[in-house]
């Protein structure tokens, strides 16, 4: 990681600028939405590989005091995922090394049949913290 | 009931939040961990060239074969790593870490 940082500094311009976009290790919010709109919600205990996350901090720590960069700012959002079903949002999660994680597929499912009963489409949304932070090449 | 599929990030708030954050206007963007190009092709239109780089060949294809003829000649992909770029110096105003870190 600090490699990559070394050569993202390289190649930039003078005062150019590095993003840095990645997920945080943050709690995940799954909810059952009807037309975009959350009707139950729930905060679970699924990270992304914190050591990633910790390790990748670590580099730009390591970046910073070495003065390559000045940091500029930090944006927070949510970054979102629809599933139709609570199968679909587990192969979804299951791609993107979710260790540990404890998300309640069978819950999330009976909620979503549940809650979309009388034709109503209910489907799943999953709600990941994510991180844009700006640094400016010294 | 209607059968949608996954959706990622449907409303674009990456993007846009990309965008928001930096002038992409007239700059030259390398992105690392472009991948298949989902997020590349959402903000492409504004600066003035882009180089995503992923070291998942199937991926960079993907990317490659999917451009819109109206980014054609604008954005590049490339099979390449984020810790030996295959670039001289100070090529790039703009460099996107794309979860890649």
């Amino acid at each position: 990681m600090v490699d990559a940082l070394r050569e993202a500094r390289r190649v930039l311009t003078p005062r150019g600028v590095l993003i840095d976009d990645r997920l945080v290790t943050a709690p995940i919010v799954v909810e059952v939405v009807i037309a975009a709109q959350a009707i139950w919600a729930k905060g679970v205990d699924a990270y992304s590989a914190p050591e990633d996350v910790a390790a990748a901090d670590g580099a730009v720590q390591h970046a910073l005091s070495q003065g390559w960069f000045a940091f500029e700012k930090s944006l927070w959002f949510d970054f979102e995922i629809y599933c139709d079903t609570a199968s679909e949002l587990r192969v979804y999660a299951e791609a993107r090394k979710l260790r540990g994680a404890t998300i309640p597929y069978e819950e999330l499912e009976e909620r979503r049949r549940e809650l979309g009963a009388n034709g109503k489409t209910a489907r799943l949304r999953w709600r990941r913290p994510w991180m844009l932070s700006t640094y400016r090449k010294k | 009931m209607a059968i949608m599929a996954t959706e990622v990030d449907p409303a674009g708030v990456m993007p846009r939040a990309i965008l928001r954050t930096v002038d992409f206007r007239n700059a030259r963007v390398l992105e690392v961990g472009a991948g298949d190009g989902r997020l590349t092709f959402q903000y492409a239109a504004e600066p003035r060239f882009v180089v995503g780089i992923d070291t998942k060949e199937p991926d960079i294809r993907s990317a490659a074969t999917g451009l819109r003829v109206d980014l054609l000649g604008h954005v590049q992909f490339l099979c390449a790593s984020a810790t030996a770029l295959p670039f001289s110096a100070e090529q790039f105003g703009i460099v996107l870490l794309a979860s890649s870190l």
